[in-house]
């Protein structure tokens, strides 16, 4: 998205106003927690490499040829890290794999909600993310991610369906 | 599970997301009438859509702290770093021989620039890219000609290209533009190809896959208002987002037809997504006539494919009369004539219908300081009580009728600042049945510049008793550019005209008084 306005701030910042950032961090965290949040499932993984994100623009801001493009910037810097993170996990359960694992004790409501949401595919969250907590419309998912209005619907449709059905299996208490 | 227990299934889901149909609704009912089992999975859909919710809005709440956080952490993290390319050149300079080196490498790119530009010589070219979207603005006439490829295949054959034409005639609001429609699922493509002529009080539409014609009656100000649409049509497909211009490079030359076009390339990735577009466009640079227009699009990793591909791009050139004619072709069937055609309607944001409620926005406008003006309606279709009561005592610069769904206020899409447009009255019209509410949002904080935006959504509240709950966020485009008072006398109090019995607006809203208007709402909100 072009963002004009971030033009001046950002000339700002590679100067080394760190109250210019400020305004960045202002008016960018959100989006870019959500999209950590997509990805991730987890608030506090997503604050997390939020925080990293937004401490990472600080710090390579002068890095930042097109002044006007921070936005899609600083989201492609809060992309990496958390497909950085996505792949660590990866790994260890890979290396965690013909290890036991102990069962849990019983969590609450919340607590399964959070494991479920986590459980499900990148290409069902990160919809389900957008319409829930970003309240934007099949429509809306659509034309950020593109795809077609139809299959937006579709993916909504289907992460609400392995939402009620790992719940339905009793949540991680029982795996 | 029944049959048609599937279909069901997806009405519950667009049920919760609030864009299911009336028609769709009662089926769904009557489905759920019989079904226990859809009853069942509705159930189990609307608690996880509740427990969703709940859990998002939790999120939600703590955001202000979180954002505190990091900006606690940035006061206290350590300076920016340097640029690489200053890195790099200060390593260059710390050795005799890298200096030598980079010597070398300058005057070798210096020769380089000179071959492909062939400047030097004081005749410089005097058309560059950013040029091209002004010469097209001032077109009186604009005609682009080529073909659209879908890259989709039809039960393992390849789907041929699409032809495109676009005549434009802007001096005088008509138009005769290709239009193709596409079905497709996994095995099938179907396609249907149209033509729009507008030209005069009509508007026909010639049906090249069924073969036949249809005839609207057209005013002014419509004609206008879709010639201005399909002028942005052609400079969506040309420039898409003109931030790109930018981004522009001359990467060599070509000659077609005795002409020397420089070739100008960029590559666009969409923000948040993978999908990157590249566009290569010929200019002739001492005219600045358009040769050619290409557009490839990939998605991550894949091969890049094409997408427009226009042979000719032309501006001002003579026009045939019978280019506009409203002649039925032989061979096609007229499903009416000019003589029983209906008016076509202003809409151009789309209907939306929940149930018994309807909202229609009719038209956006998006003035210069930010607000933005929206024509809408909304009435409940089983409800026969006359609207007129609600507004009654309605002010100038207050509050909004309570129609059955009310568009309370505003939110840019794609913005990520926190700003809201909340809602004012400024008119109402009449025309036939209809009563139509004009209504002003005046931004709370910063707002979006035009182009870093996708549009609005809606808020809407519902003001009868009803099942919903709530109204479903929907949406309408950046709306008409509003930037002199002779634009706002053209569009908006054209709009107005255009929609009441009387075909004029009313007197007290001008310009100037809506500006004065938004300011006045503009300043309790400043700190």
């Amino acid at each position: 998205m072009n963002d004009a306005v971030d033009d001046n701030v950002v000339q700002a910042c590679q100067q080394g106003d760190r109250a210019a950032y400020a305004k960045l961090v202002e008016r960018h965290y959100r989006h870019v927690f959500a999209v950590c949040l997509g990805m991730l499932g987890n608030v506090h993984d997503a604050e997390d490499m939020a925080q990293e994100a937004m401490l990472k623009g600080w710090a390579s801001i002068r890095r930042l040829a097109k002044r006007g493009r921070f936005e899609p910037w600083i989201l492609k810097i809060a992309k990496n890290l958390c497909l950085d993170l996505l792949r660590k996990r990866k790994r260890l359960r890979a290396r965690a794999a013909g290890h036991r694992v102990e069962p849990r004790g019983r969590t609450n409501g919340k607590d399964d909600l959070e494991w479920a949401i986590r459980e499900l595919p990148l290409e069902l969250r990160v919809p389900l993310t957008m319409h829930y907590f970003e309240q934007k419309n099949a429509r809306n998912i659509a034309r950020r991610l593109n795809i077609s209005h139809s299959l937006a619907c579709q993916r909504i449709r289907a992460a609400r369906d392995e939402l009620y059905a790992l719940l339905s299996k009793g949540g991680p208490h029982e795996r | 599970m029944r049959d048609d227990c599937h279909r069901i299934r997806g009405y519950i889901s667009d049920q919760m997301s609030g864009m299911l149909s009336e028609a769709d609704a009662q089926a769904l009912r009557a489905h759920l009438e019989v079904c226990a089992d859809c009853r069942k999975y509705a159930e189990a859909q609307g608690q996880v859509d509740v427990s969703l919710t709940e859990h998002f809005a939790r999120i939600d709440a703590g955001m202000a702290a979180r954002q505190a956080r990091v900006l606690r952490a940035v006061a206290s993290s350590g300076p920016t770093r340097e640029a690489n390319i200053l890195m790099i050149w200060r390593r260059i300079m710390e050795n005799r021989l890298s200096k030598i080196a980079a010597a070398v490498a300058i005057v070798a790119l210096g020769i380089g620039m000179f071959q492909l530009t062939g400047s030097f010589d004081g005749s410089s070219p005097a058309y560059g890219m950013s040029d091209v979207p002004g010469l097209f603005r001032q077109a009186r006439v604009i005609h682009l000609q080529g073909w659209l490829h879908y890259n989709l295949t039809d039960q393992g054959k390849k789907v041929p290209k699409m032809p495109v034409e676009r005549w434009i005639d802007q001096e005088n609001n008509r138009f005769r533009v290709t239009q193709t429609t596409v079905y497709a699922d996994d095995k099938r493509v179907t396609f249907t190809q149209r033509e729009i002529i507008v030209n005069g009080e009509y508007k026909m539409v010639l049906n090249h896959t069924d073969k036949d014609a249809f005839f609207y009656r057209i005013g002014d100000y419509q004609r206008m208002l879709e010639t201005y649409y399909r002028v942005e049509d052609v400079f969506g497909r040309l420039f898409g987002n003109i931030e790109q211009f930018a981004n522009f490079k001359k990467t060599g030359e070509e000659r077609i037809d005795g002409v020397t076009y420089d070739i100008w390339e960029c590559e666009v990735r969409e923000t948040g997504s993978d999908h990157t577009s590249r566009y290569r466009y010929w200019l002739a640079p001492q005219t600045g006539q358009s040769g050619r227009f290409r557009e490839w699009y990939k998605n991550g990793n894949e091969p890049w494919r094409l997408g427009n591909d226009y042979e000719k791009i032309e501006r001002d050139v003579p026009v045939e009369e019978s280019l506009f004619a409203l002649d039925v072709p032989g061979g096609y069937e007229a499903r009416n004539t000019r003589e029983t055609a209906e008016p076509s309607e202003l809409n151009e944001q789309g209907y939306i219908g929940r149930g018994s409620l309807v909202l229609d926005p009719y038209i956006s406008f998006a003035l210069c300081d930010g607000s933005v003006i929206l024509g809408w309606r909304s009435v409940d279709r089983e409800s026969e009580a006359s609207q007129e009561a609600l507004f009654e005592g309605l002010a100038w610069g207050g509050r909004l009728p309570r129609l059955p769904v009310e568009v309370y206020a505003l939110k840019p899409i794609g913005w990520t600042g926190e700003t809201t447009y909340p809602g004012s009255h400024l008119a109402y019209t009449r025309k036939g049945e209809t009563l139509i509410e004009w209504s002003l949002y005046v931004p709370d904080g910063p707002a979006p510049g035009r182009r870093e935006i996708l549009g609005y959504d809606l808020l809407g509240k519902i003001n009868v008793p009803s099942d919903m709950g709530s109204w479903p966020v929907t949406d309408v485009d950046c709306g008409i550019p509003v930037e002199t008072s002779e634009d706002f006398a053209k569009w908006v109090v054209g709009a107005m005209a255009e929609l009441s019995d009387d075909g004029a607006a009313p007197a007290h809203v001008t310009y100037e008084n809506v500006l004065a208007l938004a300011e006045q709402i503009r300043s309790p909100m400043r700190p």
